[in-house]
């Protein structure tokens, strides 16, 4: 084939520009992240009315399988919490001292994180099986790909701590690049709000 | 951590087999334990894993984990691009949009001619009206190959080698918002379309290209490729939109007002919208079939509390906005080049600009027209029928620009414009059968039979692809530098006019007279009008290669150059030098002007680039 290939950079746009850049893609990626969830609050409104066979809430018609709401609630915790430390974070970098923005984002990362694990383990001791109901299944999927996203969502919080530390100077980038991963987080926390409540409360 | 190997397709062939075998593995060992996973006697787990970690691999083999692990660790953001000439570079991973422009037009034509060539097998079967060729079951895999091939690669055939290569020039940028996130949407492309083929390996799949469950639950494993396929293309078709999205709102070029934006980047800005919002609900669909079929749920299956409507709802939840993410792009082209070839303003820029966003917003509201004869409530079937009939006012108003244009209008016949009139004629056929079938009473009738197939030929072959070849024709000279010849051009286009026509029209009366979809036999009286459909398939299939032999003959055996400006354009992307230098503009343009002033007495020129763009830098 051909001759070695030269890396060249192309020019650097401002850094406004990429801030812009990732803010609005991280509008973008939210809404797409929303339509995906939607897809699941359909499934459950939908599957739930029709109740095929009376079969929505267990194997056996008017028989619901447990939830295990302790669990739903720590999750719950951990992520609206770690939302509203990513907002502080923000609030931080956006005044003078911004002394508290590190341990509100390392905080938010160690909830985020949490709550993934807290899932994970909650699913060795579910009380039913996946086959058990059209609750079971929404139940599965809706949790199980939001833990996807959540832990997603962490990776990028540690990217931009990561940057942060390295090049621990530039205060207004972070600003915007925490403010960027804000939009993502704080609408994966309104899809655990809606989550909580129809899996937990509505059933 | 300089990189011992160098990363290539080669190298993500490897991974990606090496990917497949280790993931079968990893899925064989997750679903021993599990009496209900292998009861079924096919390890769905290890065939998802196996797609899973090929997957990874091909992705890892082409280097798109570089740069997030190193962001992971802290290292800053940046975009570097390869400066490098050559074929090798099309084999790579490359953040250049004009590279992977070309990787688009190539990889995703490849793909549209097995997808075509599966079409002639279809024909010859149907060349008599008993099985002859294929068993039935052979048949139906073939139908659905076919129908998901084409319609996975069609919704990248677009906005994939045109979008990713001219929405940047049009808008005056040097690049687009996510270069890496570009170059993994196409690399994705290809995956899907080896992932799709490899369900040959399990005797294919019964569904057909939309894949409805219950079916979809009980078919073998071949299900799975098809449902990870799909998926991938839902994956790539959502970032891509992200990434034109971000592109024109955030990095247009001082002075390029929403009123100046040319026409085929407010299709794609359009488009971009339904690929964010759809594509996500195909690929929640797709994964709670996945879910089905590995884990046991049982969204699908009403038999364990689920029901196959709800696939049905999501499914074409995202299928009808799809169907307008194959459109509005070909209605952004044929609007882009009529005024060229015409040398008369775009007639009715703003109605053209509100007709599409017409489309795209009202796409969202008329999915359940597919579900007519699915036993819906029947309250609900007027909502839908207004809402569908309704999306022909917008259309409507595109056509209007299109006639509007070309009214009183010295037309220049070259290629790209008679390609771009043939959409009109066939889209004006395609819409209107597509009325038939929003309406109720004629669609009971209809749904299910050779109408609603020719009617949708009409549309995506008769619509987007003469788009498409418009669009080849136009804008090819400035991605490859080198002259396309216009005798095979017109020959090319004259034979797939005049046979497109020939194979679908007839097939509007085999729908009348009753002639289902994706069976291989049909009642004896229909056979004449078979066979002249099949003929007149073949001779299709002729043109395509016409088309193909023109490629290779002018970019490889002619290799005539091509002027920077061959058809006189005051597009943006006509005034920077052939071939496009690697950073398109040496300094960001200034726009001055409208895009279609044509013939307008002292209309400014479209844009300043400031010191003259200086022709291919050093190298
Ligand atoms: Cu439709």
């Amino acid at each position: 084939m051909s001759a070695e290939p030269t890396t060249t950079w192309i020019p650097a746009e401002n850094p406004e520009l990429e801030a812009r850049i990732v803010s609005l893609g991280s509008y973008l990626l939210s809404a797409a992240t929303t339509f995906f969830f939607i897809s699941f609050l359909f499934a459950f409104l939908y599957l739930r009315a029709l109740n095929s066979n009376g079969l929505w809430g267990g194997p056996k018609p008017g028989h619901h399988v447990p939830t295990t709401t302790t669990s739903g609630i720590a999750i719950l915790a951990c992520v609206l919490v770690s939302v509203l430390l990513v907002r502080l974070a923000l609030v931080e970098l956006r005044g003078s001292t911004r002394a508290l923005w590190w341990p509100a984002c390392a905080g938010a990362l160690l909830l985020g994180l949490a709550a993934v694990a807290i899932q994970c383990w909650q699913y060795t001791d579910l009380g039913f099986g996946t086959e058990e109901g059209g609750y079971a299944s929404v139940y599965l999927g809706w949790t199980g790909f939001f833990t996807i996203f959540t832990f997603g969502a962490m990776l990028w919080l540690e990217t931009i701590l990561a940057t942060a530390r390295r090049a621990p100077a530039k205060a207004p980038e972070v600003e915007k690049s925490v403010a960027s991963f804000s939009v993502f987080w704080a609408t994966l926390g309104l899809v655990e709000i809606a989550a909580f409540i129809l899996l937990y409360g509505v059933k | 951590m300089r990189r011992l190997v160098r990363l290539n397709l080669r190298t993500a062939i490897a991974f990606g087999i090496a990917g497949f075998f280790l993931g079968a593995w990893v899925g064989r060992e997750i679903a021993a334990g599990h009496d209900y996973l292998i009861g079924t006697d096919q390890d769905d787990v290890a065939v998802f894993m196996g797609f899973l970690f090929a997957t990874i691999g091909w992705l890892a083999g082409l280097g798109f984990f570089n740069y997030p692990v190193s962001r992971l660790l802290g290292r800053p953001a940046g975009y570097p691009v390869e400066e490098a000439k050559g074929t090798a570079r099309y084999f790579r991973m490359s953040t250049d949009h004009k590279v992977i422009g070309i990787q688009y037009f190539f990889g995703v034509g490849a793909f549209f001619l097995i997808g075509g060539l599966n079409a002639m097998l279809i024909r010859t079967e149907l060349l008599t009206p008993n099985e002859k060729a294929f068993p039935a079951g052979q048949y139906l895999t073939l139908v659905g190959l076919h129908g998901t091939m084409m319609i996975m690669m069609t919704s990248a055939f677009i906005l994939g080698p045109f979008g990713n290569y001219f929405v940047p020039l049009m808008i005056g940028a040097r690049r687009m918002a996510f270069p890496r996130i570009e170059a993994m949407t196409f690399w994705l492309t290809p995956l899907a379309g080896l992932v799709l083929m490899s369900a040959i390996a399990w005797n294919g799949f019964p569904t057909g290209w939309t894949g409805y469950a219950p079916l979809a639950d009980q078919a073998r494993a071949g299900m799975d490729a098809y449902i990870f396929a799909f998926m991938l293309i839902g994956i790539s078709l959502c970032l891509n939109g992200l990434n034109l999205m971000a592109t024109i709102l955030t990095m247009r070029a001082p002075g390029m007002t929403w009123t100046r934006l040319p026409i085929f980047v407010w299709g794609v800005l359009s488009t971009s919208i339904l690929m964010v919002l759809a594509s996500p609900v195909l690929l929640a669909a797709l994964l709670m079939g996945m879910l089905d079929r590995t884990a046991n749920t049982g969204f699908y299956l009403a038999s364990t509390g689920g029901s196959a409507y709800l696939y049905e709802n999501l499914f074409w939840f995202f299928g009808h906005p799809e169907v307008y993410i194959l459109a509005l792009p070909g209605f952004g082209i044929v609007l882009e080049i009529l005024p060229v070839f015409t040398r008369k303003p775009l007639w009715g820029y703003k109605l053209a600009v509100a007709g599409m966003l017409g489309v795209a917003f009202l796409s969202f509201f008329v999915w359940q027209h597919h579900l007519f004869v699915s036993g819906i409530n029947s309250t609900l079937r007027p909502f839908y029928m207004l809402t569908t009939e309704m999306i022909s006012v917008p259309t409507g108003i595109i056509f209007l620009n299109g006639i509007g244009t070309l009214w009183l209008a010295k037309m220049r016949y070259t290629v790209p414009m008679l390609f771009s009139l043939a959409f009109f004629f066939n889209f004006l056929i395609g819409g209107l059968s597509g009325i038939f079938l929003s309406d109720v009473p004629s669609d009971v009738t209809t749904h299910g039979s050779y109408f609603t197939m020719a009617h949708f030929h009409y549309t995506i072959m008769g619509g987007l692809v003469f788009a498409f070849f418009a669009a080849t024709y136009y804008w090819l000279p400035k991605m490859t530098g080198l002259v396309l010849n216009e005798k095979l051009g017109k020959i090319h286009f004259w034979t797939m006019f005049v046979f497109f026509n020939l194979t679908f029209f007839p097939l509007f009366a085999a729908g009348f007279l009753d002639m289902p979809r994706r069976v291989s036999t049909y009642a004896p009286h229909l056979q004449v009008i078979n066979d002249l459909v099949s003929s007149a398939a073949f001779c299709l299939g002729i043109s395509m290669l016409i088309f193909v032999g023109n490629l290779i003959y002018s970019l490889v055996f002619a290799r005539i150059p091509a002027e920077q400006n061959p058809w006189h354009s005051r597009g943006l992307e006509w005034q920077v030098p052939t071939p496009v230098p690697l950073h398109n503009f040496d300094e960001i343009p200034e726009i001055t002007g409208d895009p279609y002033d044509y013939g307008v007495p002292g209309a400014p020129p479209v844009a300043r680039l400031r010191p003259a763009s200086a022709p291919a830098r050093a190298r």
